[in-house]
């Protein structure tokens, strides 16, 4: 079982910087190279804040998620 | 007994516990009973299962706010984390049984009580939007289908279709 490292507002910010990185890579609003990294490089503040745990936080044994 | 009491023997209990709210007269807890009894021999010595006649403790009953029964009060560190109101499955018994030896607290839990209303909240807002802006606005659906499994994600613990078939695959995982 995944134990939570991130705090709420953690969470949030990578869920908003996921949705909006997503929105302009898969809107079309930045194409090109960036535009398809943006599209495939969302997921990762998408998914880490929806689980709430970040593996390089659990790599370096940080979190901002209080005890 | 009253509540202080109960809670005190609760609080003061060293495992885990399964408080089992029934009466003679109610069929559901007549037959949730033997299914109880027949789960937790495989976890003597870890979690205790406790019986209360709802009809003997009328104020203790009403104290802990039991709208119906049978009811599964379950118990860990001393704190209510989830209750179960209805007859329950063998798998679920099991899951619930699981769930409670689980070492991290907050992810036992999870597997016993479902989602917290601000996990489910999160899900289900993220889900909306990702699903909703490609269909209203044309892209990918392939945005959209990540949009949907999200929105799932934030209510497959209430899915009766989710839990038949994940209680189905747990059973024949154990039978292999």
């Amino acid at each position: 079982m995944i134990k939570v490292n991130e705090a709420g507002w953690d969470r949030i910010a990578r869920i908003v910087l996921g949705i909006v990185m997503l929105v302009l890579g898969w809107g079309g609003f930045v194409t090109g190279t960036f535009g398809v990294i943006l599209q495939w490089l969302g997921f990762i503040p998408l998914i880490t804040g929806l689980i709430g745990w970040c593996p390089l936080y659990a790599l370096f044994r940080f979190g901002t998620k209080s005890a | 007994m009253n509540l202080a009491e109960f809670q005190a023997r609760v609080q003061a209990n060293p495992r885990p516990v399964i408080v089992d709210i029934w009466a003679p007269w109610c069929g559901p807890c007549r037959t949730l009973s033997p299914r109880l009894l027949q789960v937790s021999e495989a976890y003597v010595g870890q979690i205790d299962v406790w019986k209360i006649n709802a009809d003997e403790e009328p104020e203790l009953v009403r104290a802990l706010k039991i709208m119906g029964i049978p009811t599964l009060l379950i118990y860990r560190d001393g704190q209510e984390v989830a209750r179960r109101t209805g007859l329950q499955s063998v798998d679920a018994l099991r899951s619930i049984f699981d769930a409670l030896l689980v070492s991290d607290s907050n992810g036992a839990v999870t597997r016993i009580a479902g989602l917290s209303d601000t996990e489910r909240w999160l899900r289900l807002t993220t889900g909306a939007i990702l699903a909703a802006l490609p269909i209203l606005l044309g892209w990918s659906p392939f945005l959209a289908v990540v949009g949907a499994i999200v929105l799932f994600s934030g209510v497959y613990d209430r899915c009766p279709l989710w839990q038949a078939l994940t209680a189905k695959l747990r059973s024949v995982s154990r039978s292999v």
